[in-house]
């Protein structure tokens, strides 16, 4: 009796864990599936056109200039979050005092789980009217993007390189300093040396931006077009998703194209990620000789 | 003096950020909260959203969570007994850590589109609690069974040689270290129903309606959950009916803000 249980145990784990690896496959499998009867009927085209008249007499279903919004959109936030995440990670681990450190660490981790449908409120009615007084035409706007998914993204890049830089042996940065180096200097070789560590930190927060939906669904404005300012509003991948996949007939064309859009969401991720852990192993490489 | 600079400079930083951040996320909490007394929780919405209160949308919210804790809470702990105490076969451990990295990458917005395909149309479950339910509890498997495994391997070796040694067979030394790690396990499922709380766009996709006048009576039925209706009400309805999505917004932020504080508590204590 005993060892059945045992068995029967052991039995249920491995089964279980298989169960989720099949989920993931039943993912990429229907993504697949379900997106096919749009590849084949548009080809190439999709990436190759920016004409999205998904509900058109003659449809056209060209993902260029979202698949670039969504781009652009990643850029630009990353180019925000990253280096204010930078300096207050550092600030926190080699000046704060414990006190400051307590807080940044616990007030980061409380407001990192504040969901993106709170953020996306606050960017329709906080941000939106301030965007009107700055002089944009309208509310909704890359720029109110931009802001609003700092907002969301800024807790958890401060967290991510916290980590990294802590993954830095104290010993060296105090064997720097007790040599008489000074705190920058120190700051500087933790961050060099943390410099993979680092740009996973990156990559993890380029692919929350990319994937996430309802921010950009409530402040990003809906037009499919090229941004030539930050005042114009975009219309990314997810956003489109989101906000068609509610009134889409089911199983036409539109529908499929929706799902190639999700495909398209999951490859880039993938380009980046993959390049990422390129990079980080050839940097290993070259370190070690 | 470049180094007063600097840390002059990454406080200044640092102070004026926090305090920005702050208040903007603190701020649906302090338009909503006034709003707050019992019509609020206890009745439906009326009047184009501009009377009444949330009361379907906070029993929308409290099943799904139930229903997403009772399906992904076992899997996760289970997932994450196997990566650590079982681990064997090798390849198939690699396999299950590489396959929960890739899930916890994939946009939401891709689970609601897997979601649709595959529990409302093929398995013919339809825009129903059911579908939203299944729909984030995959979503939430990989994030708990990632953290538990990290929680069971963190307990010392002593106490599954100790366990051995007096005879335990495997599946007690297993529910001997889950024990010692129960604190663990706790703040980690805390952590991944917060995150399926917070989750906006599976539900709209699989199982919400913007508006219901009766609470759902069956598992097929659709609801009405707290982040979905205020995505409804800020995009879809005239400015009067604003103080809802505020009043709502309030709601989720004290709830996710106590969940965490929760979270933090027990670490501190068993530390």
């Amino acid at each position: 009796m005993k060892r059945f249980l045992n068995f029967l145990f052991s039995s249920v784990v491995v089964l279980v864990s298989i169960c989720v690896i099949a989920a993931l496959i039943g993912i990429f499998a229907m993504l697949i599936h379900e997106s096919l009867p749009a590849f084949k009927k548009i080809g190439w085209e999709f990436i190759a056109s920016g004409a999205w008249y998904p509900t058109y007499e003659d449809a056209e279903f060209g993902m260029l200039y979202m698949i670039l919004d969504s781009l652009i959109l990643v850029g630009l936030t990353s180019v925000v979050v990253f280096p204010m995440g930078l300096g207050i990670a550092l600030y926190t681990t080699e000046y704060a005092n414990r006190r400051e450190r307590e807080i940044v660490r616990s007030v980061t981790e409380l407001i990192s789980g504040i969901p993106s449908v709170v953020v996306g409120l606050i960017g329709v009615l906080l941000i939106g009217p301030f965007m009107l007084k700055i002089g944009a035409w309208t509310p909704f706007n890359l720029l109110n993007a931009v802001v609003s998914l700092t907002v969301l993204t800024l807790p958890y890049a401060i967290s991510l390189i916290i980590e990294s830089l802590q993954s830095v042996s104290r010993d060296l940065r105090e064997a720097a300093l007790a040599l008489g180096s000074s705190k920058i200097r120190a700051s500087a070789m933790a961050i060099r040396g943390a410099k993979h560590e680092m740009l996973y930190a990156l990559v993890l927060i380029v692919n929350r931006v990319l994937g996430e939906t309802m921010v950009v669904l409530m402040v990003a404005g809906g037009a499919v077009m090229l941004p030539r300012s930050l005042f114009d509003p975009i219309r990314p991948l997810t956003a489109a998703i989101a906000s068609e996949v509610g009134e889409v007939e089911l199983g036409s064309l539109h529908y499929s194209a929706l799902f190639l859009a999700g495909a398209v969401l999951l490859v880039i991720s993938a380009v980046i990620t993959v390049t990422a852990e390129t990079f980080i192993r050839r940097g290993k490489r070259w370190l070690t000789g | 003096m470049a180094d007063r600079i600097a840390s002059s400079l990454l406080k200044l930083l640092t102070y004026i950020v926090f305090v920005i951040s702050t208040a903007v996320i603190l701020f649906p909490v302090f338009k909503g909260i006034r709003y707050f007394n019992p019509t609020f929780f206890t009745e439906f919405p009326s009047q184009g959203m501009t009377q009444g209160g949330i009361f379907p949308a906070i029993v929308g919210s409290l099943l799904l969570m139930s229903l997403v804790a009772v399906f992904s809470v076992p899997v996760g702990v289970l997932i994450g007994v196997f990566l650590s105490e079982y681990a064997k076969p090798t390849w198939l451990s690699a396999l299950l850590r590489t396959t929960i990295t890739t899930m916890t990458s994939i946009p939401s917005i891709v689970y609601g589109l897997f979601g649709l395909a595959f529990f409302c149309i093929t398995m013919g479950f339809g825009t129903s609690l059911l579908s939203a339910s299944f729909t984030l509890s995959i979503m939430t498997v990989p994030f708990v069974g990632g953290s538990v495994s990290n929680f069971l391997m963190a307990v010392s070796n002593d106490l599954r040689e100790a366990a051995m040694a007096i005879g335990a067979d495997k599946r007690e030394t297993v529910f001997m270290v889950i024990r010692a790690a129960k604190t663990g396990i706790l703040s980690s499922t805390l952590l991944g129903l917060g995150r399926a709380f917070g989750e906006t766009a599976p539900i709209l996709v699989t199982g919400a309606v913007f508006y219901a006048t009766n609470l759902p009576r069956r598992l097929t039925d659709p609801i009405m959950t707290l982040p979905t209706h205020i995505y409804a009400v800020v995009t879809n309805f005239p400015e009067d009916a604003y103080w809802m999505a505020y009043g709502s917004a309030a709601l989720m932020v004290i709830i996710i803000v106590a969940i965490y504080s929760i979270v933090q508590w027990i670490r501190r204590r068993s530390s």
